[in-house]
């Protein structure tokens, strides 16, 4: 009987040590692969920054939030392929304990291209179609989409350095197509971030 | 051993009961509600700023949110202790991330600030916020266990054990306005005194009529004597009106009205439903909601809420 508490009693140890198995192993990711396909032709498109968000559900006592802790940006290569190594950091801070890893998401971005949709069959791939809207305002904002979806991850805890390449490209797509005030302040605001993540976590 | 294996149990256990952490609103969310609301609320009336002084602080000539009119700073103020805040002490972004800025050189326009109370009323002892709050009585504070009130049954945040994490839970009313529970409905209201929120209602009053006078409402002596503390005062005024914001918010939600623990942590037998947005689809944009059961009013009183993920 002493033998099955002592079992009992060491199971129950060993489960709440493992519950957070981040605090012991850090924070990982990786790696993660797929292609960027063309709608219609489905060619490899070259040259598409892809971004790959590693998010999570930070649970806390009365209420809970997605938190970004990792970024990555890489190109496709002539074949639509693009690779991101697996990775590995320290846990640097009491919160970061508390993070559950739940899911990785795929962004791909080329100038003059849209998000189309993803293959039921391969996740990691994406499918990029022309763009085809208007090329003044209505492009400029599918540019700002692209990038407000990506903003939540712009912390220095999150390698938020490594979307530099993307604001950089969606700045020079946006420039010539901003027309009014407005459109040139969302186009200024690229740079504006990029100078942000320059010199943040600098203090 | 056995008292010490008993004592173990008994802390996993409670462990596992005071697991019930509802969620709510991201901060993303609370920060554009709260731009909405001031885009539509009287804040964008020149007539308005121009009686409080501000128009020519907060607006540019065209009429245009003007960038920094206040500075990168506030003050946090508890009883006669006046301690000055910067926006992101930490240089890591918090608040800016998620304001949902085409151009972060907005971060500091009037409605920047509505939208950074709002954002750091969730601040919690061991997140990812700056943990920047200079009170030692407030070295733990998680100020999302003060933001639930179920007006029917009357009362607060209720989850067994979570007096073992703050034991002066207040309601969301009386958590806004800067009183007690026992005020928050019977007026005249008076301020708690020692309150641990120091962004409440009579906060941003006491915040604004400094900024205003340069002095204490209780006192004619000059407080804030240069226009540049006085606009630390606005800056505070707004941050202030952002987190009562946000406690307006969280009232429009069923979770923080009806005691709902949906954490979604292993068990969710005991600490209640994960999210029910599946993640499935969102790198395309789309996020399937599973939904509550309907409700008839009639059994509105009885519901909790609580249902398991489909």
């Amino acid at each position: 009987m002493k033998t099955v508490s002592n079992y009992i009693f060491s199971l129950m140890a060993s489960a709440l040590c493992a519950l957070p198995l981040t605090a012991c192993a850090g924070l990982s990711g990786g790696p993660v692969e797929g292609r960027v396909l063309e709608a219609n032709t489905h060619k490899p498109i070259s040259d598409v920054i892809v971004v790959a968000r590693w998010k999570s559900h930070l649970a806390s006592y009365a209420h809970g939030k997605t938190v970004c802790y990792h970024v990555l940006t890489t190109t496709t290569n002539s074949e639509g392929q693009y690779q991101f190594p697996a990775w590995k950091e320290d846990i640097t801070a009491d919160w970061q304990k508390n993070i559950r890893p739940e899911r990785v998401l795929i962004d791909a971005y080329k100038p003059g291209y849209h998000f189309d949709s993803v293959p039921r069959d391969r996740p990691n791939d994406r499918v990029l179609a022309p763009f085809t809207g208007g090329r003044g305002g209505e492009r400029l904002l599918e540019i700002e989409r692209t990038k407000q979806a990506t903003v939540g991850c712009a912390d220095p805890r999150a390698n938020g350095k490594s979307l530099i390449p993307l604001y950089r490209a969606l700045h020079d797509e946006a420039k010539p197509l901003a027309a009014t005030r407005e459109e040139e302040s969302i186009v200024s605001g690229f740079l504006s971030w990029i100078k942000i993540i320059e010199s943040s976590g600098k203090r | 051993m056995a008292k010490q294996r008993l004592l173990f149990i008994g802390l996993v256990l409670i462990n596992l009961g005071i697991s019930s952490k509802p969620f709510a609103y991201e901060l993303a969310t609370h920060a554009r509600l709260t731009r909405i609301a001031y885009d539509r609320s009287v804040l964008v009336e020149r007539e308005l700023l121009r009686s409080l002084g501000l128009e020519s602080l907060a607006l540019n000539p065209d009429g245009s949110l003007a960038l920094n009119p206040f500075g990168d700073s506030y003050y946090d103020v508890s009883g006669n202790t006046v301690a000055l805040r910067q926006a992101d002490p930490n240089g890591v972004l918090f608040d800016v991330k998620f304001m949902g800025l085409a151009d972060p050189a907005q971060r500091f326009t009037l409605s920047a600030w509505m939208m950074r109370g709002a954002i750091r009323e969730d601040d919690a002892f061991g997140e990812d916020n700056p943990q920047d709050d200079p009170d030692p009585a407030n070295a733990r504070l998680r100020r999302p266990l003060h933001h639930f009130f179920d007006p029917f049954k009357n009362r607060g945040l209720e989850v067994p054990g979570i007096g073992l994490i703050d034991n002066d839970i207040h309601t969301a009313p009386a958590w806004g306005l800067g009183t007690t529970n026992a005020n928050a409905f019977s007026p005249p209201h008076t301020p708690e005194v020692n309150r641990r929120n120091h962004f409440s209602l009579f906060d941003a009053r006491e915040a604004m009529y400094r900024a205003l006078t340069g002095k204490k409402a209780d006192s004619d002596d000059p407080f804030a004597a240069t226009k540049e503390g006085r606009n630390k005062y606005w800056a505070t005024t707004f941050r202030a009106l952002g987190d009562v914001v946000h406690l307006v918010q969280d009232m429009g939600q069923p979770q923080h009205t009806r005691n709902d623990p949906h954490a979604g942590k292993f068990p969710e037998s005991l600490t209640g439903h994960a999210s029910m947005l599946s993640p499935g689809r969102a790198s395309q944009g789309v996020y399937e909601f599973s939904g509550f059961d309907v409700v008839p009013p009639s059994n509105a009183k009885n519901v909790e809420y609580r249902r398991s993920r489909v």
